[in-house]
């Protein structure tokens, strides 16, 4: 067990420091701001653990950030890792700690915080181990392949008092900051529905076996997942988004975008039961075998209904706007809708897009850096700008439809007891089993 | 249907066009017709029904015209020559009418024709002829010949294999109702296209069998399709696609006819094909569909099977599917990856009585992980023990799985808030938990009962044994398991009472279920009692906590109060004194043995076999004497079992002695003793016995043998299959002898193949060479090579046997097998 080196009364003491830097002058760092480089002792050490495609995007994004001290990269895959080293290389001129595995890496003291940009499968195992050993977290979305795991994860974060922000990043978009703001300050009228989508998972993918690379420890990749032949397409980011062995598929993958947005507009806890039903597709042969296509009802606690669905029927519901985006988010209220996706906003009405949005905002918390964003948090223990709680919130709506759609059976959940009220069998689907000695929940 | 006119001279041109579909495709009107002559006029099917199904099937496809020959014995050398492809529908089998004869002239031009580049078609049975003519039968592909049969007519799949051919290029899996042919003679050459695997249920195979084949020979083509036993089978879409595309490529070596549009890939039954998303619709159906699931195979099935089950789920027929499903985790012809699918499935539908089939994968390294899966959510104590047992012998990553698995069963985590949990303090307080436990706040519930779990106290255990009466029955259930985990022995006065005041016998199961587990002899008399209850649960539960309440001071117990017990109740407790091994039962239990009522002295000899060892066999043997005749089975059985208990050469003097005086019935049982004692002595009596004239007697010795399996009596074995006076023990001899050699693991190939050579002369039917094969691919020589070659030389019925058995000793020999000869064999 490693402590941070942010100590608790650091933490109270940062806490009126990040209150004053909050009310004052709201910090705006972007990627490579000029600001005056910390000292070395004060900045945090960073962990990046995964470092794909995603693992790497996200290096590019801290790297640049003068406050973090990218520390170590950790893959058990030595060609993403070589990749990710040459560029701490060229942004540090030397190269950071190299680790295969995470357990060894967040054995290290110095470390302050972690970044998780795994496959899904490997989420839980690694957050709850990074929380015990005292880490600030900062984790891609999807949250984890079980209901169990995300409360598992939720109750560690709350009674550790750690830092966890949700890799969402998209509200630290100012478009989407827009929608919500229309969304909470009454401009569309009161919410009265909404059409969430996103780019469903691909079929196809190589089930032919091959041998595993030299410079990857398939063990370790594949981790509390079942262990499968392993094929070109497995070990690609493919092959992590869509075999149900590490992913729920872009039913959560890529869900969580347009979901995140939605909760953060909704502005709700979510607390009441809410029922699901609907139906899906799932690909009949390939290596890929999670939903390319669903069509979701769910009717919320207060009789608020919202559409999840796949970019397939969104063709047939979205003809109120173009489908120019792979997700959307749209909020309809008794005075019109808005409609967002990254990049893009649409509404009925569109002089609403021209109204003026205060920096300091009364409805939502905005950072135009989730990045550095992460990095406050994580000095001064301060909220995050996606918490855990919503984290759970959108991953359980991903779940439940996969499980609807599964099953076939309409389901109420019950967000509050943390239990499918019905049908009550499906309750033995709560948790996910998992392969190795890796703690999951 | 109308039959057109007869041509002559016996052709008819078949004139089904305009009474049926317009053609698929426009080919016809610009590549000119291919024709097709189509054989028929005898069949033992009905020919005069389907033939016209098969020339409408091809004249549909706008590709073929479409003539039809009766009188195929009447066939004349200059029929062939305008025909692009001929099509069987004609056979003898079993038909009055001889083989038809045609004279050289006819066949040289039928083959002169066929090898000029253009094809042979056979529809099912469309090859039993010319069995005789092997360059006929080589373009036949295959025909029902030597051994050939089928089962009941059913719905089942048919899967492509991996052959490379335009027929089935890009063809999914389909189902059919139709007669599934088994072991069809394959000829030289063919190329398997399709399998199915015929259920057992409908006396099919339970096993691929090939069924659909193409050949090319000296420039012609062959394709022979078994399916189409009726009419209703023939017109099933799949079937006519595979004529028709098949035909065309007989004729030609291409195919440009596309499959039917309404493919039946999912539900079965000819006629009533709905779609190509069409699945399982039943339990039967979906059962088909696992069974022929393979890693990387259509999953369509699955998924909506998936769906079939989790309506089930908490039903009798959830209880009944999970049940059907759990009977293929034992069956080695259902694949892993199919099993795997099974386990998954048994997560949501599984209850207790498939802890057993999913214990059983759990030494199965492919699969323990998916039989952890099922097991951690299957509720219930079965499940969690078949799971603590299985940690024990397991290599480390499973224990490691097991433990998480066992974790996540006992606290279903996320549920449980840890602040909250930690409010009651280091050393819990059992009024703070008591107060909690009562509470309506389920996180205040979970938080109790983690505090309590985790800071557990034999104090506090007590405090909350003797309240347990006013909990609800799921508190009173999680207290009692916790303290049972504990193995709590402070808590059992306070639990024996409670349990005693219980009224709900849902709860009374639970306190049986724990007192099992920390029980002693105290508990006894009250387990005991809950043998009368009327619930069979409840009785079930008392039988197994019976079994495992601690000592032989219960056991005394048990054994005291067995004549006070009403009869009915006898035989449950002397099966539990047999399970619980204890010799102090075992004066008891044979003398139950003597008891009038026949249900007590079976459950008396049987708990005798599980108690008894050797020392104990002087002891069986003077209880047996005087049995009724009826019991002797069951006597034999645990004499056996004394006898191959513990230091089994204890017992052998006294087996040896009373088979000096033993009249005919008991010399079975002696010698199945011996047999199993295995040891050397043991095996004199049995060599000795083998001598007898007694035919009956030397059966037994040689039965008793192949339980010993001693390659010590390798040549004891030999001598009988050459020299026994009965066939029946020859054959059986040699099946011992196989047994024993391949069971022996230090094999020497010098002394098998000693016993093997004379044994192959001996043997007298392929059935016996099998065996012999069978042992002859673990002896690691070349000259088994040879002896191989041999058996197979003289009798080709064996030869896939003999392959397998080559096969086995080259890979023995860390050699490479010689290539297979390039060119076909002969027929002959």
């Amino acid at each position: 067990m490693t402590k941070s080196r942010f100590s608790r009364r650091q933490f109270l003491g940062g806490l009126t420091k990040a209150m004053l830097a909050t009310a004052i002058a709201p910090r705006v760092l972007s990627s490579g701001a000029s600001a005056a480089a910390r000292p070395a002792s004060e900045r945090i050490n960073v962990l990046s653990i995964g470092t794909g495609n995603q693992g790497r995007d996200l290096l590019s994004n801290f790297l640049g950030l003068p406050d973090c001290q990218l520390a170590g990269l950790c893959d058990p895959y030595g060609k993403n890792r070589n990749l990710a080293m040459q560029k701490v290389q060229a942004a540090y001129g030397s190269e950071c700690k190299s680790y295969v595995d995470f357990e060894e890496a967040l054995a290290e003291p110095s470390i302050d915080a972690v970044v998780i940009a795994t496959p899904d499968h490997w989420h839980s195992a690694m957050i709850l181990a990074a929380v015990r050993a005292g880490k600030a977290v900062y984790c891609e979305k999807p949250l984890a392949l079980s209901l169990n795991q995300n409360r598992a994860i939720q109750n560690a974060v709350r009674s550790s008092g750690a830092v966890f922000q949700y890799g969402t990043m998209q509200r630290s978009m100012p478009n989407i900051r827009l929608a919500v703001e229309l969304v909470r300050g009454g401009v569309i009228g009161d919410l009265k529905r909404l059409d969430v989508w996103a780019a469903g998972s691909a079929s196809g993918g190589s089930t032919a076996e091959i041998p595993v690379p030299p410079d990857l420890d398939y063990n370790l990749y594949t981790g509390p997942a079942n262990m499968r032949p392993c094929t070109a397409d497995r070990i690609t980011n493919k092959g992590s988004w869509y075999c149900s062995d590490y992913a729920l598929g872009f039913i959560a993958g890529w869900g969580a975008h347009p979901l995140d947005v939605a909760i953060w507009g909704m502005d709700s806890d979510l607390s009441g039961p809410y029922e699901l039903r609907g139906s899906g597709k799932f690909p009949v042969s390939g290596l890929y075998d999670t939903a390319t296509d669903w069509d979701v009802e769910i009717a919320f606690a207060d009789g608020l209904p919202m559409h999840f669905f796949s970019r397939g029927p969104a063709s047939k519901y979205v003809d109120y706007r173009p489908l120019d985006t792979g997700d959307g988010t749209t909020f309809f209220g008794t005075k019109g809708w808005v409609s967002v996706s990254r990049g893009v906003i649409y509404a009925s009405n569109p002089d609403w897009l021209k109204i003026p949005i205060p920096k300091a905002s009364e409805h939502v918390v905005y950072k135009p850096n989730y990045y550095q964003a992460f990095l406050d948090s994580t000095r001064y223990r301060t909220s995050t700008l996606t918490s855990v709680d919503d984290a759970v919130r959108s991953d359980a709506i991903s779940h439940l439809s996969n499980l609807v759609i599964r099953t076939g059976e309409p389901i109420v959940w019950d967000p509050k007891t943390y239990q499918i009220r019905s049908p009550k069998p499906l309750n033995r689907l709560m948790d996910l089993p998992t392969r190795g000695p890796w703690a999951t929940t | 249907m109308n039959l057109p006119r007869l041509v002559r001279p016996f052709v008819y041109s078949a004139l089904f066009a305009a009474s049926c579909c317009a053609p698929l495709s426009g080919a016809g009107s610009e590549a000119p017709l291919l024709r097709a002559l189509v054989l028929t006029g005898d069949n033992n099917h009905k020919w005069k029904e389907t033939t016209p199904v098969i020339v409408d099937a091809l004249k549909s496809t706008g590709r073929f015209s479409v003539d039809v020959v009766e009188d195929v014995p009447g066939m004349k050398p200059g029929i062939f020559a305008p025909y692009d492809v001929i099509v069987s529908n004609y056979n003898t089998y079993g038909s009055k009418r001889a083989e038809p004869v045609w004279d050289e002239a006819t066949k040289t031009a039928f083959l002169d024709h066929i090898r000029a580049g253009r094809g042979l078609v056979i529809v099912h049975a469309g090859s039993s002829f010319f069995y005789d003519w092997p360059e006929f039968q080589a373009l036949a592909c295959g025909t029902w010949k030597d051994g050939t049969n089928h089962g009941k007519i059913h719905d089942n799949r048919v899967t492509f294999t991996a052959e490379k051919s335009p027929v089935t290029d890009g063809l999914e899996p389909f189902w059919i109702r139709d007669e599934f042919w088994q072991k069809i003679k394959v000829a030289p050459g063919a190329k398997a296209l399709a399998e199915v695997t015929p259920l057992a249920e409908f006396k099919g195979s339970g096993q691929p069998e090939q069924i659909m084949f193409s050949t090319e020979v000296g420039g012609g083509r062959g394709f022979a399709l078994f399916l189409g036993h009726d009419v209703a089978a023939m017109s099933n879409p799949a079937f006519q696609s595979l004529l028709q595309r098949g035909t065309e490529w007989a004729a030609t070596g291409k195919v440009t006819i596309p499959p039917a549009s309404n493919w039946p890939s999912g539900q079965p039954g000819a006629g009533e094909v709905t779609g190509a998303t069409a699945a399982p619709a039943t339990l039967e159906q979906l059962i088909v569909f696992i069974r022929n699931y393979k890693y990387a195979g259509d999953r369509s099935g699955l998924i909506e099977g998936e769906k079939l089950l989790a309506h089930t789920a908490g039903t009798p027929e959830g209880a009944k599917a999970a049940a059907a499903l759990a009977a293929l985790l034992g069956d080695p012809a259902v694949s892993d990856d199919a099993k795997e699918f099974v386990c998954t499935q048994l997560r949501l539908i599984g209850g207790e009585a498939e802890v057993r089939p999913l214990a059983a994968l759990l030494k199965d390294p492919k699969l323990a992980a998916s039989a952890v899966e099922a097991l951690e959510a299957i509720p219930g104590p079965a499940a969690a023990r078949a799971l603590r047992v299985a940690s024990a012998g397991s290599e480390s990553g499973l224990k490691a799985q097991i433990a998480q698995a066992l974790k996540r069963r006992e606290n279903p985590l996320g549920l449980v808030k840890p602040n909250l949990s930690a409010a009651f303090g280091e050393s819990p307080d059992a009024g703070l938990l008591l107060a909690a436990l009562r509470s309506s706040d389920p996180d205040k519930w979970n938080a109790a009962l983690l505090a309590f779990g985790s800071r557990y106290s034999s104090k506090t255990a007590a405090r909350l044994a003797s309240s347990l009466k006013g909990l609800s029955p799921e508190t009173k259930e999680a207290v009692l398991r916790i303290i049972a985990d504990r193995r709590e022995t402070k808590a059992l006065p306070a639990i024996l009472s409670a349990a005693a005041a219980e009224g709900d016998p849902a709860a009374a199961a639970v306190f049986i279920e724990v007192l099992g587990g920390i029980g002693d002899a105290s508990a006894v008399p009250f387990l005991l009692t809950q043998l009368s209850t009327s619930d069979p649960k409840v009785r079930d539960a008392a039988v197994a906590s019976l079994e495992r309440v601690r000592g032989t001071e219960a056991t005394v117990k048990i054994v005291d109060t067995l004549d006070l017990l009403p009869p009915e109740s006898q035989p449950a407790v002397l099966t539990v004194l047999g399970l619980r091994r204890d010799p102090a039962a075992l004066t008891a239990t044979l003398a139950a043995a003597k008891s009038r009522d026949k249900e007590i002295r079976g459950a008396a000899i049987r708990a005798v076999g599980k108690i008894a060892v050797v020392s104990q066999v002087a002891g069986i043997l003077a209880a047996i004497e005087g049995a009724p005749a009826d019991d002797l089975p069951l006597w034999e059985k645990s004499l056996a079992s004394a006898a191959g208990a513990g230091d089994r050469n204890a017992g052998v003097p006294a087996i040896a002695s009373a088979l000096s005086t033993a009249g005919p019935e008991m010399v079975p049982i002696l010698l199945t003793a011996a047999g199993a004692a295995g040891t050397g002595d043991a095996l004199v009596l049995l060599r000795e016995k083998l001598q007898s004239p007694d035919e009956q007697v030397r059966r037994v010795a040689l039965s008793a043998m192949g339980r010993a399996l001693n390659p010590v009596l390798l040549d004891d074995l030999q001598e009988a299959v050459s020299g026994d006076a009965s066939p029946v023990l020859r054959k059986l001899a040699l099946r011992k002898l196989s047994d024993t050699l391949i069971a022996d693991e230090a094999l020497d190939p010098g002394r098998a193949l000693a016993v093997l050579e004379p044994s192959a002369t001996a043997a007298s039917d392929s059935d016996d060479r099998r065996a012999i094969l069978a042992a002859l691919g673990r002896v690691k020589s070349e000259k088994a090579l040879e002896v191989v070659a041999r058996i197979e030389a003289a009798d080709p019925a064996v030869a896939p046997e003999a392959s397998a058995a080559t096969a086995n000793i080259y890979k023995l020999l860390k050699k490479i097998p010689p290539p297979k000869p390039a060119s076909p064999q002969p027929n002959h």
